[in-house]
């Protein structure tokens, strides 16, 4: 102790000044802590508020409890509806899409495709188109009456489908269209995974005997597991903050966005209209925040059971 | 450090010095009055506000055009910020009592009491806050007709002027009727009527024609009564038989079906005739006809209210008196009204101008005097009434009316006994 305390006074001059001068580099980087703290601490702070709160956003708050929360539970129960809708989508499009973009991916990173590069492009191309054009597009095609996929299907002779205004069509609707729009994209991601995996292994194990199926099932999935792993994550909050897409494709003329019957209510659009529609910021935060608890714990969950076996 | 901040004090004195006086000249002489409307306002009012700015050389227009919706996005966000909202606004009538209920639109009760008795009395509910004072002046109104295809009536067999066809869809069940004989005739459909994804209006003006709606005259909700329910049965017959064409009001198929004929009726207010002649399907000239609504029973009201907009000064405006010398320059007069009519039929809510001989000549969309059966119609609307809670509950019964049309819920009682438990937990209204 003794020791401590005499090092410590005879080094002072020299150490007060190193300290002094460790403060710098916090000033340096302050910029992003003080727009973090005022965008973004802070309002989720203040949000975390208003869900006890009524209020339309102009006026004066009244503090109601617990009754935000219950209001999205009883009558149609609409946060519910919006996860059950969108856990259909997630198990819709994720399993189709990861496995495409995987199979895709090992094809353009193998030798018997051509022109590899151009494929690469087209394939991730929607992922650049803006999202607002893709979903107009799409609603232009699926209309019942003048959808361009009807008349394709007319030749056939198949009846008029009306896509969008059925609760379980319009679901797959909605799943076609983000499976085209991120196929591109986690294909990306696992070529760059692919390109990884030392081409020994395969030369080994086709000496060995291996057909080209047998290593992709053997050598390219299990090293490709925490793509795959992040691929699933990146989609589960992809999912469950959907917006723009329902937004969009099934607000057809003046009807409200997230039909028919609320099937493509997205948990983030329910926020839009409770929030800025009917000017409900109370229940709206409380839509966030039960958002928040549902992401977080399903991120636990696949943490533990699917990245944790790498 | 001293001198440092002398000198920048001094600067900032200096600078605000020359702000205030260079602001201050151009105050002097002028005001500048800021408006947001859509596209529609300036297209009709553009002589009168020519005139009016001819005769007011010291008010100066800053005019902003939006979309409909993005005016009550941008009038919510900048009364929510305290700053930067314009000094007068345009509002349906449809939104106009959520922005009234927030405070954000100026009270001009005072000024407007001259023309209280000169305009749709229809329209002021809307518009009065909960201390009874008016905070808003009605523009035009929606009274409800039925524009019919003459061309798909002569396909069916069926006379197609407006006399006979007016005796011909005397009641609703009449129109139920027809419906068939031209599905049989023509395969071609009675009305557009989508089953889901579709706000359902014409509920709303079906309601309204039998003084139903959301609530009633007390603001208790409404929506679960018989009437309503008989409404739902009876579009619900529509839908069974396959007599309504499954399209979205204002979409693609919707804008085609009645451009190409494919549906033979659309219930709806006058203001569909400036649509029809300026955009939707101006080749169809001639080709439209206009009855007056079917009744329920025989002496019933054959009128009903859809849409309409307003004009606002907002509470925060530092120019109230310019603005208000704005509004009763261009709205309280006939001959403004009666232009902005002739050019997108436009209906006014200002009441002399039924009189005038502008309204019984004949239209080149209809080939008849077509605004006379509005103007008509406009005097007898029975009673309606949107509420702050009007997009909240539209919402709300959209999803039940739409389970009901797709079969989900079996009754049209249960559809809309939800609607109205829905409606209750979310807005609070009993």
């Amino acid at each position: 102790m003794a020791k401590q305390v005499q090092g410590i006074e005879k080094e002072s001059p020299f150490k007060r000044k190193k300290r002094r001068g460790n403060k710098i580099p916090y000033l340096f980087i302050s910029p992003f802590f003080i727009l973090f703290a005022i965008f973004m601490f802070y309002p989720t702070l203040y949000s975390f508020y208003l869900s006890f709160h009524e209020w339309n956003g102009i006026g004066p708050r009244t503090y109601v409890g617990l009754s935000n929360y219950a209001k999205l539970f009883s009558g149609g129960g609409l946060f519910l509806k919006s996860m059950t809708n969108c856990t259909i989508i997630f198990f819709e499009y994720v399993p189709i899409m990861t496995l495409g973009a995987l199979i895709l991916a090992s094809l353009l990173n193998s030798r018997y495709i051509r022109l590899q590069g151009v494929f690469r492009t087209f394939i991730f191309l929607p992922y650049v188109t803006a999202i607002i054009a893709v979903t107009y597009s799409f609603q232009y095609l699926l209309d019942t009456n003048y959808g361009m996929i009807n008349l394709f299907l007319s030749w056939f002779g198949i009846e008029r489908i009306a896509w969008l205004n059925s609760p379980t069509l319009a679901r797959i609707c909605l799943s076609s269209l983000i499976t085209w729009r991120w196929l591109g994209y986690n294909m990306v991601l696992f070529l760059a995974g692919l390109q990884f995996i030392p081409p020994e292994l395969y030369e080994a194990a086709k000496i060995d005997g291996a057909t080209p199926l047998q290593s992709f099932f053997h050598i390219t999935i299990p090293l490709v597991k925490p793509i795959i792993f992040f691929c699933i994550f990146l989609s589960t909050i992809g999912t469950f903050s959907l917006f723009d897409e329902p937004f969009i494709l099934t607000s057809i003329g003046t009807s409200t966005g997230g039909g028919p019957v609320n099937a493509t209510l997205s948990p983030i659009l329910l926020l839009y209209n409770m929030g800025f529609r009917y000017l409900r910021f109370g229940t709206a935060s409380a839509v966030a925040y039960l958002l928040f608890v549902v992401l977080f714990l399903c991120g636990l969950f696949e943490i533990k059971f699917l990245g944790g076996k790498r | 450090m001293g001198r440092k901040i002398r000198m920048l004090i001094v600067t900032l004195v200096v600078a605000s010095l020359f702000i205030m006086v260079s602001m201050g000249s151009v105050f002097a002489q002028q005001t500048t009055l800021t408006v947001w409307w859509w596209q529609h306002w300036p297209n009709c009012m553009g002589p009168a506000i020519d005139d009016f700015l001819e005769q007011n050389p010291d008010i100066t227009l800053e005019q902003t055009v939006m979309g409909t919706g993005d005016v009550y996005d941008s009038l919510f966000l900048a009364l929510a910020a305290g700053a930067g909202t314009p000094d007068i606004v345009a509002l349906e009538s449809s939104y106009i009592g959520k922005f009234v209920e927030v405070g954000g639109l100026a009270d001009i009760t005072d000024k407007i009491s001259p023309w209280i008795d000169k305009m749709d009395p229809s329209k002021w509910a809307d518009m009065t806050n909960r201390k009874g004072k008016i905070c808003g002046m009605p523009v035009d109104s929606g009274p409800v007709a039925i524009w019919y295809r003459r061309d798909v009536f002569e396909q069916a067999g069926l006379p197609s002027d407006p006399e006979s066809v007016a005796e011909l869809l005397d009641t609703w069940d009449d129109y139920y009727e027809v419906a068939k004989i031209i599905k049989a005739k023509t395969n071609k459909y009675m009305l557009p009527l989508a089953k889901a994804n579709y706000d359902f209006r014409i509920f709303e003006i079906l309601l309204w024609q039998q003084e139903a709606g959301y609530v009633d005259r007390e603001g208790k909700l409404n929506i679960n009564n018989p009437e309503a329910v008989r409404i739902l049965e009876y579009l619900g017959k529509f839908w069974k038989e396959d007599l309504a064409l499954d399209a979205g009001g204002w979409s693609t198929g919707w804008y085609a079906g009645l451009t190409d004929g494919e549906v033979a009726t659309l219930p709806e207010a006058t203001w569909m005739g400036g649509c029809f002649a300026n955009w939707i399907c101006p080749e169809t000239a001639g080709l439209w006809g206009v009855v007056p609504l079917p009744v329920w029973e025989e002496g019933g009201v054959r009128s009903s209210n859809d849409g309409g907009s307003n004009i606002a000064i907002t509470a925060a405006s530092e120019n109230k008196e310019a603005a208000w010398k704005f509004i009763e320059f261009l709205f309280t007069n006939p001959d403004y009204m009666i232009d902005a009519w002739r050019r997108e039929d436009w209906f006014p809510s200002l009441i002399l101008t039924y009189d005038d001989p502008f309204v019984d000549e004949v239209a080149p969309i209809t080939g008849q005097a077509h605004r006379r059966i509005f103007a008509d119609a406009a005097q007898i609307i029975p009673w309606w009434v949107y509420t702050p809670d009007y997009a909240e509950m539209n919402s709300i019964m959209q999803i039940y009316v739409s389970a009901y049309a797709l079969g989900d819920i079996e009754s049209a009682e249960e559809a809309l006994a939800q609607t109205a438990t829905e409606i209750t937990v979310r807005t609070g209204r009993e």
